[in-house]
This record gives structure tokens, sequence and C-alpha cells, in this order.
């Protein structure tokens, strides 16, 4: 029998050990990346391992799987070369740290996210492009978090769970705190920016989880006001950005503060909060490792310099336009289901806000069907050699929009957590158009 | 009788036959599709019988009360409705495919169009059968994006456009039906039809739309109009109409689907939410007064066009118009009579549009002014043409079409007193000569690749591009030429009715009017351009040719006409005997 607080270091240790072997193996690119893939399937072993031996884990099941499982994914589609191996050694250091974060409680819980906000701090830093302000501004959010996670550690309990909100917010972006986030999915080389596109928000989304309890009505109408605004101000800078890779960090600001606009305005995180969470981090994540694909063929370009890969790369073009699909809202993919799940709970009432959360939603479709049309139909280039997806490149996108449509179609008690939802200690509830 | 809950699963079968396997045996897996939307066609008649002798079938896979739970809630609501349309459409679907399968013939996407025709049909028939609200929202979405894909032509920027701006629109409106669906479970609690009409009329709500200003409304009205934003994207109501008439660069019997069966889902909404809607005077008020404006609209716009594509668009924008206007007076089923003979009107004429269009682009002098009697190939029933008359399907079937080519050249050369030094008889019906006239007298290189129209023939004379036209199908078109060499092979020799032309015309006849010259997507640049341009005319006949004026461009003439003209000219601005390009009927 696995005590509780084991949990998090053996989840920590695996990954950790893993990383070790894998930088032995330096020498043979092939083999690291095969000791990365084992270490990533052995986490997921582990995690479920754990999850099976504890009567109560500390979060729900499916969400321990999918980080272990979007480590595997991201790394699977990885080309051999030098300049990534780095990254890997990094994905299996990350992903140790964010299982241990999600199964911690209390301080251990603190200490971890001070470790994983300072580890992507680190990373920004190390691939800063030139003197870019957004790295610098996404720097100083994570330092703000830093801080703040240590501010949670040592003040007392009014004070430490603001501190806390604002260490959650820098991870679940919120505006004003987002620039990390977008940072962190534009600057960031290989499979970084995929596996840290989930990985945060589901370590922002736990700790969100265990805070909501004890936050007060007043903090969480302000959360609902800066969510609002987030959401509509991610969608317009979503709508104005010609680089996809700020177009989809902006696009899932959008869709992230969302989540906290339901949260906040509801009192409660249920399992359908869940799958939307689950669902926008996969499909940012699966969009990521497309765009990735690119980037690795024709370099770090705009995407309105490409145009009409339908022929000359149609297995790209197709789960592109896929994961497209399920990132704006479209049923059977997960972020729908999430998002009509979290509406029809009881818990919800439509007010006003809710037609800005719905002008939100639907903006999606004119920056995701824009970035589909243009890839995908747009004017073709013909002088650009094409080379569709590689096998692993399309093994890693299939099982992703696998993922996808598990979320979607399936009953949303299977992600249920043993725990009970918490919610608010008072529910900040809008003015319900209901009477 | 539950099984007969699968119809709407048949096409799919039809989508798995067409799209997968070898490309080879495309044609015989095109003929094998046929069968299960036939099929389907038969279980939705079956289906009328069972549904007007036994009442509605219905079966759910879920627990109504544990909906939310579930992100798919599968069930089968099959009344009188539901029935009448899945007849009409599996019908009218049966025969768009069959029409089909001759008029994409040798197109590049013609596996994935009937593929996506047979999904579409059966992402209707689940949409029209379903038990719920949110399946029906399900289904609801999915055909917005596949009416995205369809309206797609890939080397054309105006469809592309269109297609993301109908994608778009189409989204507007799903929101609204979204938020339409939300309120009511808000309110009501359910979204299985009768349960909510029942709590609807039962339970009075009022929302507060501004508090601070005491603006209230009806739970009733609110959720309806919201539903009914839905219904307005799909069934093109002012003033999200824009869509439709941007969309119609799709193929042509497309559009007889659109117009026979997609379009009618906002009529099929408010129908299948009639007891709903009943319950807000209101919302039928505006109902009524959209649906008017809609239709003085559609129908006002449907007389200032030229296009006849763009012609029944409007016209279809106008009768929902007419329909929507129906369902705002609570003449439900009259409305339902009325998208019934519409969709069934519409199809039969959007098949006929595209034999047309397609007679047009061959025929210089189509539609005739001057004609009293209609040809008689066009005075079938169109879907009865579409079924059984594939008049060129069979290869060397061309008897008699070299005395129309005859005629219409003549007629040409005649209206722009040119002399007609020489008829090539292109399709004398001689084996050998129809075997070249379909592999290149004259080098048209139907490119309907990746990057290109895939509807757009370009056509060469020597192995130069003369201009690049629309045909709706090449095969038809008879212009179906492949390779420049098999072109060059055929031109050097005589006896095929035709000249014989030597290398020294090769290179004579390139285009360097930019508006031409930049409307071909794959003209090779690296040749040279020559002083001629052979769409126009020179000013005086054999003087410099670079003195010449737009002869055709202005009034839009048939390509077909300016291609011979053009043929004409060139051949006499060299002082030698002229050739005329034989266009097939």
């Amino acid at each position: 029998m696995i005590e509780s607080w084991m949990t998090p270091w053996l989840l920590l240790a695996v990954p950790l050990l893993g990383a070790s072997l894998a930088m032995l193996m330096r020498a043979s690119l092939q083999r690291m990346k095969t000791v990365a893939l084992t270490t990533a399937g052995l986490s997921l072993v582990a995690v479920i391992g754990c999850s099976l031996a504890q009567s109560e884990a500390a979060a729900a099941i499916s969400l321990l799987c999918l980080p272990p499982a979007m480590a595997f994914l991201t790394l699977l589609g990885q080309p051999l070369h030098r300049d990534n191996s780095s990254a890997w050694i990094m994905t299996l250091i990350l992903l140790g740290v964010a299982l241990a974060t999600l199964t911690s409680h209390a301080a251990t819980h603190e200490l971890l996210l001070i470790l994983l906000l300072s580890l992507v701090s680190g990373l920004l830093y190390r691939h800063q492009p030139g003197s870019a302000p957004a790295t610098w501004r996404g720097m100083s959010s994570f330092g703000l978090g830093i801080i703040t996670a240590l501010m949670a550690l040592t003040l007392p309990a009014p004070a430490s769970t603001i501190a806390s909100l604002v260490t959650c917010a820098t991870l679940l972006p919120l505006l004003p705190l987002h620039s990390g986030f977008v940072a962190t999915l534009s600057g960031l080389p290989g499979n970084l920016p995929a596996l840290l596109a989930f990985i945060l928000p589901t370590v922002g989304f736990q700790t969100l989880f265990l805070l909501l309890p004890s936050l007060s009505g007043t903090v969480l109408q302000t959360v609902a006001l800066l969510a609002l605004a987030g959401a509509v101000y991610g969608s317009l800078r979503a709508l104005i950005q010609s680089h996809p890779l700020p177009r989809l960090g902006y696009a899932s600001l959008a869709f992230f503060c969302m989540l906290w606009w339901y949260v906040a305005d509801t009192g409660t995180a249920p399992v359908q909060a869940l799958v939307y969470l689950s669902a926008v981090g996969l499909t940012t994540s699966g969009l990521l490792m497309v765009w990735y694909a690119i980037r690795a063929r024709y370099g770090d370009i705009d995407f309105r310099a490409l145009g009409g890969l339908a022929y000359p790369m149609p297995r790209f073009s197709t789960l592109l336009a896929l994961l497209g699909l399920a990132a704006l809202g479209m049923p059977p993919f997960g972020v729908f289901s999430g998002f009509l799940g979290m509406l029809l709970t009881p818990a919800f009432a439509p007010s006003g806000p809710f037609a800005i959360i719905m002008l939100v939603w639907l903006t999606a479709s004119w920056y995701y069907t824009d970035l589909i049309q243009q890839v995908v139909f747009g004017r073709p280039r013909l002088d650009i050699r094409h080379e569709d997806l590689r096998q692993t490149e399309w093994i890693s996108l299939m099982l992703v929009l696998l993922l996808l449509l598990i979320l979607g179609i399936a009953p949303s008690r299977i992600f249920e957590s043993h725990s009970p939802s918490p919610s608010a200690t008072v529910a900040m509830k809008g003015e319900p158009w209901t009477r | 009788m539950s099984f007969l809950a699968l119809v709407p699963l048949l096409p799919l079968l039809t989508a798995g036959i067409v799209m997968t396997g070898d490309r080879a045996d495309q044609e015989q897996k095109a003929r094998s599709g046929l069968f299960p939307i036939a099929a389907s066609f038969l279980g939705s008649l079956i289906i009328l019988i069972v549904v007007i002798s036994d009442g509605p079938i219905m079966f759910q896979l879920y627990d109504p009360a544990a909906i939310a739970n579930l992100a798919f809630p599968i069930g089968v609501y099959i009344d009188r409705l539901s029935a009448v349309m899945m007849v009409l459409i599996t019908g009218v679907t049966t025969l768009i495919y069959r029409y089909s399968m001759g008029y994409m013939y040798q197109d590049r996407g013609y596996r994935r169009y009937l593929g996506m025709l047979a999904i579409t049909t059966s992402v209707l028939l689940c949409m029209v059968s379903s038990g719920n609200l949110v399946m029906l929202f399900i289904f609801w979405q999915i055909l917005s994006w596949l009416l995205f894909l369809l309206a797609h032509n890939h080397g054309h920027a105006a469809t592309l456009s269109g297609a993301s701006n109908t994608f778009t629109t189409l989204r507007l409106s799903d929101a609204a039906f979204l938020a339409g669906i939300v309120l009511a479970y808000s309110l009501y609690g359910t979204f299985e039809f009768h349960t909510l009409f029942t709590r609807a009329a039962e339970t009075p709500a009022t929302l507060s739309i501004w508090p601070e200003l005491g603006w209230n409304m009806d739970g009733v009205t609110a959720v309806t109009l919201l539903i009914f934003g839905g219904a307005m994207g799909k069934s093109a109501q002012f003033p999200i109409h824009t869509w439709l008439p941007r969309s119609l660069y799709a193929p042509t019997p497309i559009h007889a689907l659109l117009h026979a069966g997609i379009i009618n889902a906002g009529g099929f909404l408010l129908n299948r939410l009639a007891p709903l809607y009943g319950l807000s005077p209101t919302t039928l008020h505006v109902v009524f007064v959209i649906g008017m404006l809609t239709a003085i609209l559609g129908a006002t716009m449907m007389l200032t066009q030229n296009d006849i594509k763009k012609t029944l668009g409007f016209s279809t924008i106008g009768q929902m118009g007419y329909m929507i206007m129906e369902c705002g007076l609570g003449a439900f089923s009259l409305a339902v009579f009325h998208l019934i003979a519409h969709g069934l009107f519409k199809g039969t004429v959007f098949l006929n549009c595209g034999n047309v269009i397609h007679k047009a682009r061959q025929e210089p002098s189509f539609p005739p002014i001057d004609r009293e009697t209609e040809e008689s190939e066009f005075s079938n029933l169109t879907w009865f043409n579409g079924i059984f008359h594939d008049p060129l399907a069979a290869p060397g079937h061309s008897v008699g079409h070299s005395r129309r080519v005859e005629n219409s050249a003549a007629r040409i050369t005649r209206d722009r007193d040119l002399p007609v030094l020489h008829l090539g008889h292109l399709f004398a019906g001689d084996p050998l000569v129809d075997a070249h006239s379909r592999r290149g007298l004259l080098e048209g290189v139907c490119r309907h690749a990746g990057d290109s129209d895939h509807r757009r023939l370009h056509l060469s004379v020597c192995g130069r591009e003369l201009y690049s036209f629309s045909v709706p199908e090449p095969r038809r078109g008879g212009l179906l030429f492949q390779g420049r060499r098999a072109a060059r092979t055929a031109l050097r020799q005589p006896g095929h009715g035709h000249d014989v032309i030597d290398d020294s015309e090769l290179g004579l006849s390139v285009c360097p009017c930019p508006r031409t010259h930049d409307n071909h997507p794959r003209m090779d640049r690296s040749v040279p351009r020559a002083p001629v341009c052979p769409v126009h005319e020179p000013a005086v006949s054999g003087s410099a040719v670079s003195q010449h004026r737009p002869l055709r461009h202005a009034d839009r003439a048939s390509p077909g006409e300016t291609a011979i003209v053009t043929a004409l000219k060139l051949r006499m601005s060299r002082g030698v005997p002229a050739l005329v390009i034989g266009v097939r009927p």
C-alpha cells in the first residue's frame, strides 16, 4: 500500500530517473528518444498504479493520466535532431514536477509550484529570442507567480489564499497575468510548448480546485470580471495575429478565461469543467504539434506565407482541419461537450455576461477557420517542396484526436474523482435572467 | 420496427464504399454506392407508411434525467414530419447522386464529392430524426461544417471566400441556437421535445433582461427567438442570407441538395418546435416580419441577377421567406407543404440549371434568342434526364455533332463576317477521329488538379494556351485533351479532318493581355509572349496585331464562341486557312 505522502515523490522520481538515463544516452539520439518515450509510458503506469493503490486520490485519475500521455505524444512526433535533445530531457523533468504538484498538498504543493514556475522561467530565459519584450513580460509574470507562491507559504489564511490565486492565474492564464503562458507557447523550442500548453493549465486548475472552497464572493466577482475581460481580450488579440503561435496562445487564453468565468460565476468546478479544461489543453497542444511539423519543414514562418496544403500534404491538412474543428468547439470533440456540459449543470444560470461568453465562443470560428482556410485551402506555393507527415507525427496527432473524441463522446461521470466536487463558500451568482 | 431507425446510417455505407479502396475502380464503386442511398429512400418510404399507420417511432439510448452528463445523447424520434422530410431528403439525394455520377465524372475530387454527398445526407437524416434538442443541435453544427466543405473549390479565390463566409455566418446562427438550448434547459430542465412543450405551457417563466430598467421577457419568447436565430442562418433569412449567394460556385448538384434539402433545416426546426412557438405570439410576429422581409428581398434581388445560379439562389431565399412567413402566421402545416414542394421543384430546376450551364459553355449561341422550340434533349423532365439520360457517357457517341459544330461555326463566322476557310470535322463519328478528338487535336489541357479550378478548362491552340473557361464536365464538353505531345502529334497528321499545322505556328498565340493572362492559374510564364492577343480583335483586319481592341471581354461571350473566333482570327492574321475549333455539344 502506498501512503499518500509518497505518491508525489514517486511520480517525481520516475521521470527524473528517466531524464538522468536519457542524459547518459546523449551519444545516440535514437536511444535517448526511446528512453524518453519509455519513461513517459512508465510515468503513466505509475500514475495509474498510485491511483489504484490509494483510496482517495488528490485529483481525478483522468486528469493525472493525461500529462504523461501528452508527454508521450509530444515526444513521439519529434524528429531525431540534436537541437531537440535538451527539450526531451526537460519534458521528463517538467512532467515529473507537474505530476508531483498535482498529487501533493499544502506546503509541498506550493514548493513544487515554485519549482515548476522557476523551471519554465529558466527555459524562457534560456531560449528568449533576442530581447523580445514578450519573453520578458512572460518571465515577469512567472516571477510574480513565484513570489506569490512564496507569500502563500508564509502569510496567514486570507492573504495566502489570494496569493495562491495569483499563482494559479499565471498557470491557468487569466488577464492580466497571461503573459507567461503566451510567451511559453511562442518562445520555447521543440515539443515544450505543446507539453506546457497542457501541463500549466492543468496544474493551475488543480490549484484552483483546491482553493475554491476558501474563496469569497468578492474575490469570485473580481475573478469573473477579469475572466470576461480576458476572454474578450484573448479573442480580439487572436483575431489580429498573423503568426500561428501567438494566435494559439491568445485563443487558448480566451478559452481558459471562459473556464475561469464559469468557475467564478457558479462557484463550482464540476467534472464537465475538467473535461473542458483537458479538451482545450489537448487541442492547443495538438495544434502546436501540427505547427511544429510545419516549423520542422519550413522554419518559423507566418501562416499566411503557406497555403493550399490540402493536396500536397493531405494527412497534415486533414489532421489540422480536424484539430481546428475541435478547437473551435465543433462536436463530437471534447471542447464542445465540455462547454455544453458546463452550461447544463444545475449550478449554472444564464445571465448577462453569458451573452459575452457566447460571442467569445463564436469568435473562435473566425480565427480558427481563417487559420485552416489559409493553410489547408489557401493559395498554393509552387516553389516549396512539400513533405507530408511522417509516421510518428501522424500517429501522435491521431492519438490526440482520439483523446479529444473520447472526451467528447464518453459520459462525463467516468472522469469524476472519488472526492466530491468543491464549491465556494459563498457562490458568486450573477444577476440571473430567470426568476 | 426500431431497426428502421438505422435508415439514416445507410448513406454512410455509400460513403464507405466510395471513399475507400483503389481509385482505379471508382466508377464501379460509385455505381455500387447508389444502392445504399436508394435503399435509404425505400426505407424512408416504409418509415412513412409505418408512421402513418402505427404512430411515431422512438427510442433512446440514454437516461433523460441524466442528459447533462452525456455528451452525445442518442435518441430517435420519427413522427410524420420527420418521415416526410426523410423521404424528401433521400429521394432528392438518390436523384442527385445518380446525376452526379455523370456530371462529376473524371473530376479529381469525384470520390470525395460523392462521399461527402452521402455523409451530408446521413447527417441530414440524423438531424430530422433526432430525439432531443441536443442531438438535433449536434447534427445541425456538423451540417454547417459539411456545407463549408461542399462549397469548396480549392483553386478559386471567390469560392474559398464564399465557403469561409458560409461557415462563419452559419456559426453565428449556431451560437444563437446553442444559447437557446441552454436557456431552454435552464428554464424547463429538459431537452425532450414533448416534455419541453408540456413544461413550457405549464410553467411560465420571465427573464430579467435589464433589471434596473425593468426590462423583462417571457421565457418562451426568449428561447424561441434564440432558436429562431439558428433557423435564420440555415434558411438564409434576412439579414444573414448573404452566405447563400456567395456559395454558388460549388458544383451545381450540390446546390440541388442545398436548395432542396439543407436549406429546409430552418423550416424543419420551426415546425419541430411548433408547439413551443405557438406559446409565444411575439416570436411569431418577429418570424412573420423577418420572413416577409426576406421574401421581398429575395424576390426583388432575383429580378436583378444575370447569373442563372444566383437567380435561383435568390429565388430560394424568397421562397424560404414565404415559408418562414407562413410559420409566423401559425400555418405550420402549410409551411411543411411549401417546404416539400419547394424542395422538389428547386431540386429539379437546379439539376436542369446544371445542364443549361453546361450547354451554354459549349454552344456559342446558347441560350438561343431566335429559336422557338427547345432542344429535344432539354425537354425531358430533368430528373429523368438525370437518371436515364446520360447522352454523352458512351464513347463514340458523336454522330450528328459535327453538324452542330458546323452550324455553330457557320453562324459565328457569318455574324462576324468571317470566311470559313476550312471546317475540321473533328467529331465525324469515325472511331479513329473520335479517339483523337478525345486525346487532343487541340490542346485543351483539362487541369482540374490541386491548385487550379476543378471546372476550368485551359484551351490552347498549337501548344499555346489561349483561353481558360469553365465547363461543368470535361467529358461532356468534348474537349478532353491530355498532354501537349498528343496534341502536337495529332496536329501534324493530316487526314483527321483538320488542317496540318507545322511547328512554325507553335509560338504565336500567347496572350499578352493581363486580363486574360492573369486568369490562367497555371500559365507557363516562362514561355515568351508573342505580340498577338488571341482574344482581341485587330482594329482593322490584317493590320498590325498590336492595334487591337477588346472583342469579347465586355459582353461576356460564350468562351466556346470566343475560342472559335480567336482561332479564326489567329489563322487569318497569319494568312493561312482558318482552323475552326469544334465544340462538341
